[in-house]
């Protein structure tokens, strides 16, 4: 782990606004020509005009134990993600056709581009106010086993970005449906996903924490509303605002994923 | 300006020229005209149709024919310089400068993408393919009915039989007994039926009648 004020954090304007573009890009996979820089250091995302962080990259502040745990725990995930068809690069269809040539009347991710596709999710925590996810009720230790990097994930966020906490807090405590005592309520867990362009619903007013673990290369996350992208390697944490458009490059090797978030159907419906 | 691009296009007369530009003009704004959701294969067209100007035109010159064409439509040169950057790079992707940051994202080519967007056409291809849903019958509620078991051997004997082949002809017998209960303590109007069958044969009738007549 880092040791506190070993580097200097690096503020990065984001002047380049390519944000109708990024909006038509949801769907397509990204490319690394998509983003002008990577970023593999400490730096904070600000947008010129408003000076409103939108991504924050911390690198080396996770244990390697704590990730590695996280990596052995999550990798069972096995559900196919049917429900994304946006961040699965394709689109909504219907599930399948069935032995009498018919289309199932089930629409989402088609069954022959979930075959082709390495990528397994699970969601961790509450999908809906008081309502654990199946996987919470069927795997507890995916969620308990990862209490300890939850919680220092949640220090983390509360440190460098205390307004934005403060008000996501705030928002969950009302909520029923928060993971312990942080400002979470869900955690998305995503295995070998390269997703393509797409935006999360989460709580607006929130940021999300992303962390990643695994041995695996690529898997930048790519903004192309700014023209950035951020290489997350195991022990970096990124927050970022999940409403822009965001996707992943190719990933090589094994990967598993923790987003950490606050839902938009446990603070209030479609807020 | 157009003298000089006679002298650039010899083989071009002025009139000519002339319906050269105007044509470029028209194709340009009906481009400009193009909805919002086409915005960006509509700026990309004017960018080529720019290009073309400026070529006809000649460099430099045809700034003073946007002037007076353009400007006054609310142009600004520098979207078109933007635009015919953005054709240019689209046109032509070697040449794209290290420096530029137009908003221009090619599309990813690695093997996972490609090989997902080839499963996306295939689903595509099939859904599109497959017979079209039947439309909903008439909904059926199921009333489930609980039958008291006291014993274990009664119980296995029902499991049996629910498993048999006789259990389709008890349920309708069943649904008889239940319907039959029904219209005898009132709950059930037994003239219904009836009357719904009637009420569909005549009009069976009426649409023969008219058929016979036409």
């Amino acid at each position: 782990m880092k040791t506190k004020g070993r580097n200097k954090m690096k503020t990065l304007l984001l002047r380049c606004d390519d944000k109708e573009e990024a909006v038509g890009l949801e769907g397509q996979f990204a490319a690394s020509s998509h983003a002008g820089k990577t970023l593999d250091h400490d730096t904070v995302g600000r947008t010129p005009d408003t000076g409103r962080v939108t991504a924050l990259l911390l690198c080396n502040v996770l244990s390697p134990e704590l990730t590695n745990l996280l990596f052995e725990l999550c990798k069972a995930v096995k559900n196919q993600p049917s429900n994304r068809p946006n961040a699965m690069g394709t689109q909504s269809l219907a599930r399948s056709v069935g032995l009498n040539g018919r289309p199932s009347r089930r629409s989402g991710v088609n069954n022959v581009v979930l075959d082709a596709s390495p990528a397994r999710d699970g969601t961790l925590g509450y999908d809906r106010p008081g309502h654990r996810t199946p996987l919470t009720l069927q795997h507890r230790e995916m969620l308990d086993g990862n209490r300890r990097l939850i919680e220092l994930i949640d220090g983390l966020y509360r440190r460098n970005l205390p307004d934005v906490y403060a008000r996501q807090l705030a928002a969950l405590k009302k909520a029923w449906g928060r993971l312990w005592a942080t400002a979470f309520s869900t955690g998305y867990i995503a295995k070998n996903f390269r997703t393509a362009y797409h935006r999360d619903g989460n709580w607006r007013g929130g940021m999300t924490c992303l962390t990643a673990a695994g041995d695996f290369s690529g898997g930048e996350l790519v903004l192309p509303r700014f023209r950035i992208a951020f290489a997350l390697r195991p022990g970096d944490l990124l927050i970022f605002d999940a409403e822009q458009v965001h996707g992943n490059l190719p990933i090589k090797g094994e990967r598993v994923s923790l987003a950490l978030y606050c839902g938009r159907w446990i603070v209030g419906r479609g807020k | 300006m157009i003298e000089m691009a006679v002298r650039y296009f010899p083989r071009l007369t002025e009139s000519g020229l002339a319906a050269l530009v105007a044509d470029i003009d028209a194709r340009i704004f009906k481009c400009l005209a193009m909805g919002r959701k086409q915005r960006r294969k509509a700026n990309i067209e004017a960018g080529r149709w720019f290009v073309r100007l400026q070529t006809v035109l000649g460099p430099g010159k045809w700034i003073k024919h946007f002037d007076e064409v353009y400007a006054p439509s609310d142009i600004n040169l520098r979207s078109a310089q933007r635009w015919m950057c953005l054709a240019r790079q689209i046109d032509a992707p070697g040449d794209r400068l290290s420096h530029d940051k137009l908003s221009y994202f090619p599309m990813a080519t690695d093997a996972e993408a490609v090989k997902m967007r080839a499963a996306t056409e295939q689903a595509e291809k099939e859904v599109g393919e497959s017979a079209p849903h039947e439309p909903k019958g008439k909904q059926v509620f199921r009333f489930s009915l609980s039958v008291p078991v006291s014993s274990d051997v009664e119980w296995n004997a029902a499991v049996r039989f629910w498993k048999s082949k006789h259990r389709s002809g008890v349920v309708t017998e069943m649904i008889k007994v239940f319907r039959q209960r029904q219209i005898e303590c009132g709950f059930v109007n037994s003239d219904e039926d009836e009357k719904e069958k009637q009420y569909e044969d005549e009009r069976e009738k009426q649409n023969e009648d008219a058929l016979v007549e036409v």
